[in-house]
């Protein structure tokens, strides 16, 4: 048990050595610093832009088609909205597919919450606008150049007798550029759809887990995968994780090199130091005792500052390359912190070993 | 008189050349011994011996009634800390603490650190105004007084000081040996490795080292003969 007037010449002691060798402490600093930036930047993108970018995969449209034989009321869609947790869903939309006749000509009518469909498929290019009230609706493209119908145009659904206004013209690069698009909400208060799709930012095995989960939950819907997008998605982010991976162990690799050779640097600066001490009765255990201190606490400070500039490089990454800002993970900072001050001493305390053995004679002879 | 050291036959080998060779010396309680020689005669060699700082390649050394010849390594630590006050020529403070911490820094490896008797040992040391200034702040001479603070910090029974006042100047060399004076006065044995006659002259007993060995002792320091450097 350290007594109280030692303890405070130690803290003195420590507060000294960080005051008084400012250039020292600084190229030691500046290394930690650098380790750790790397370390919190590099974990931060490997963890987060995986995450974000899934949900940046939802433009490929939804990844779960929900079918049920019995038909999907609208009160068991809103129920599905509630049952996706709010922060992965993107989008549900139901569709019910009839087959009437427009001006003469048998076309598919897709009924479908326009705004959702929308959403859940954002390279669904709209020319002119979604239908806003009653009686509007979208013409798909290749339907509108065989039709000869253009923005504005009026057409009769024979079959319910309805005059619609095609308030603008949707392509959507797939067979269903030959429907006519109405909101569902034209059916009345309740429908029962085909099929319903829902789009939500999971991938891989959360996707999978999610898809049972939900079967459980809804005995009469069946949930499917749309492997073709789900597939290259995981593929794609397998790929690019692996990747993150690898450049995050080369960099702090040559980072923990760096901070290794720099801690040893400073430490044989201090040979004298220890030679001295060791003269005077110091055990090898004190001066090891008093470099851990020395070493946690640049770890500490180190880590702190690493985090700041990691966010900020981490961020900077991101956004130029992947067009998406990280979020700021409390977990991979209090481990980055925890992992700077762990290397730190461990960097440190190896030449330290080594110094606190020597043999006083050999270090204080001469100038 | 009991001896504070005695070196019995010891011969240091540095890889087959003999730095000591079958040396024998006592040094009694309270008394002051000067070691002379010219450089490369040993006396460096003799003084870590004695300070515990390297072991002998045969002979035995028996510090404070303790042989101490086959000492582990920390056996030979807890004796500079406990019993050795050491000086040196190249000082050897800590460039980050003041003279004041750099004198604490002993007692805090030693037992308790005590602001008050460290004070009082600069004090001795006439740097008390000084306590508060870092190394390079100071001068050669008040850097080797606050070595020498430092060495007495923890009552040690033997002061061994290497070549105490070769970095120093006429007035801090008289301050150096004033203050050596007090403390064999006051019973402190001490032993200084020294080329200078000045400072050899109040020692109790000149030893003249040559190539290893003891080539004179004198017991009358004023008869002393003058050596040739």
């Amino acid at each position: 048990m350290v007594k109280r007037a030692n303890l405070k010449l130690f803290v003195l002691m420590l507060g000294m050595f960080f005051l008084r060798r400012r250039s020292r402490v600084t190229v030691a600093l500046l290394a930690v610093i650098i380790g750790a930036t790397v370390f919190f930047g590099m974990l931060t993108i490997y963890y987060d832009v995986p995450a974000r970018l899934s949900a940046e995969f939802r433009a490929y449209g939804a990844n779960i088609l929900l079918i049920s034989e019995k038909g999907i009321s609208k009160g068991e869609v809103e129920e599905l909205k509630r049952f996706v947790p709010e922060t992965n869903l993107v989008g549900i939309t139901p569709y019910i597919y009839k087959t009437m006749l427009l001006n003469s000509h048998s076309v598919t009518v897709a009924y479908t919450d326009i705004e959702q469909a929308v959403k859940i498929n954002p390279f669904w290019q709209v020319r002119g606008s979604a239908p806003s009230k009653s009686g509007e609706a979208l013409i798909g493209s290749d339907l509108a150049d065989i039709l000869e119908m253009d923005i504005g145009f009026a057409a009769e659904l024979e079959d319910i007798k309805a005059r619609i206004l095609f308030s603008g013209i949707l392509k959507t690069g797939s067979a269903g550029d030959n429907f006519v698009y109405l909101d569902i909400s034209e059916l009345g208060e309740d429908y029962s759809a085909d099929i319903a799709e829902l789009s939500i930012s999971l991938t891989g095995d959360a996707l999978e887990e999610f898809a049972i989960e939900l079967g459980y939950s809804y005995p009469d819907i069946t949930p499917k995968l749309i492997k073709r997008v789900v597939n290259s998605e995981t593929a794609v982010l397998g790929k690019l994780k692996a990747l993150v991976l690898f450049v995050t162990i080369i960099v702090l690799t040559l980072t923990m090199i760096c901070v290794s050779t720099t801690m040893t640097a400073v430490v044989l600066e201090r040979l004298k130091e220890i030679g001295l001490k060791k003269a005077i009765g110091a055990h090898s255990k004190s001066i090891l005792i008093e470099f851990f201190w020395e070493a946690l606490i640049l770890g500490f400070i180190g880590g702190l500052i690493g985090l700041i500039a990691g966010f900020g490089f981490a961020n900077f990454v991101s956004i130029s390359v992947f067009g998406v800002s990280v979020v700021f993970h409390l977990s991979i900072a209090a481990f980055s912190v925890f992992a700077s001050i762990v290397f730190t001493v461990i960097a440190g305390m190896f030449p330290v070993y080594s110094a606190a053995n020597v043999n006083p004679i050999e270090v204080l002879r001469g100038e | 008189m009991k001896n504070i050291v005695e070196l019995r036959g010891v011969s240091v080998i540095y890889d087959s050349l003999a730095a000591l060779q079958d040396v024998s010396l006592e040094v009694r309680f309270g008394e002051w011994l000067a070691v002379m020689g010219p450089s490369g005669s040993g006396k460096t060699t003799m003084m870590n011996i004695i300070g515990c700082l390297d072991k002998p390649t045969r002979g035995s050394i028996i510090f404070d009634g303790e042989d101490i010849s086959h000492a582990r390594l920390k056996d030979l630590t807890a004796i500079r800390r406990e019993k050795i006050g050491l000086i040196f020529q190249q000082f050897h403070l800590v460039p980050y603490l003041t003279a004041l911490q750099n004198v604490m820094l002993a007692q805090y490896y030693h037992s308790l650190v005590d602001e008050k008797e460290a004070l009082k040992a600069l004090e001795r040391v006439g740097l008390r105004e000084r306590s508060s200034h870092l190394p390079k702040e100071l001068s050669g001479g008040e850097q080797q007084r606050v070595c020498i603070a430092r060495a007495l910090i923890n009552y040690p029974k033997l002061i061994l000081a290497d070549e105490p006042t070769g970095n120093l100047d006429e007035t801090n060399e008289k301050i150096v040996i004033d203050i050596f004076k007090g403390l064999n006065a006051e019973g402190s044995a001490i032993i200084v490795v020294t080329h200078d006659r000045e400072v050899a002259q109040y020692a109790d007993r000149v030893v003249r080292l040559g190539h290893g060995k003891i080539a004179a002792q004198e017991k009358d320091r004023l008869t002393f003969p003058p050596i040739s450097l």
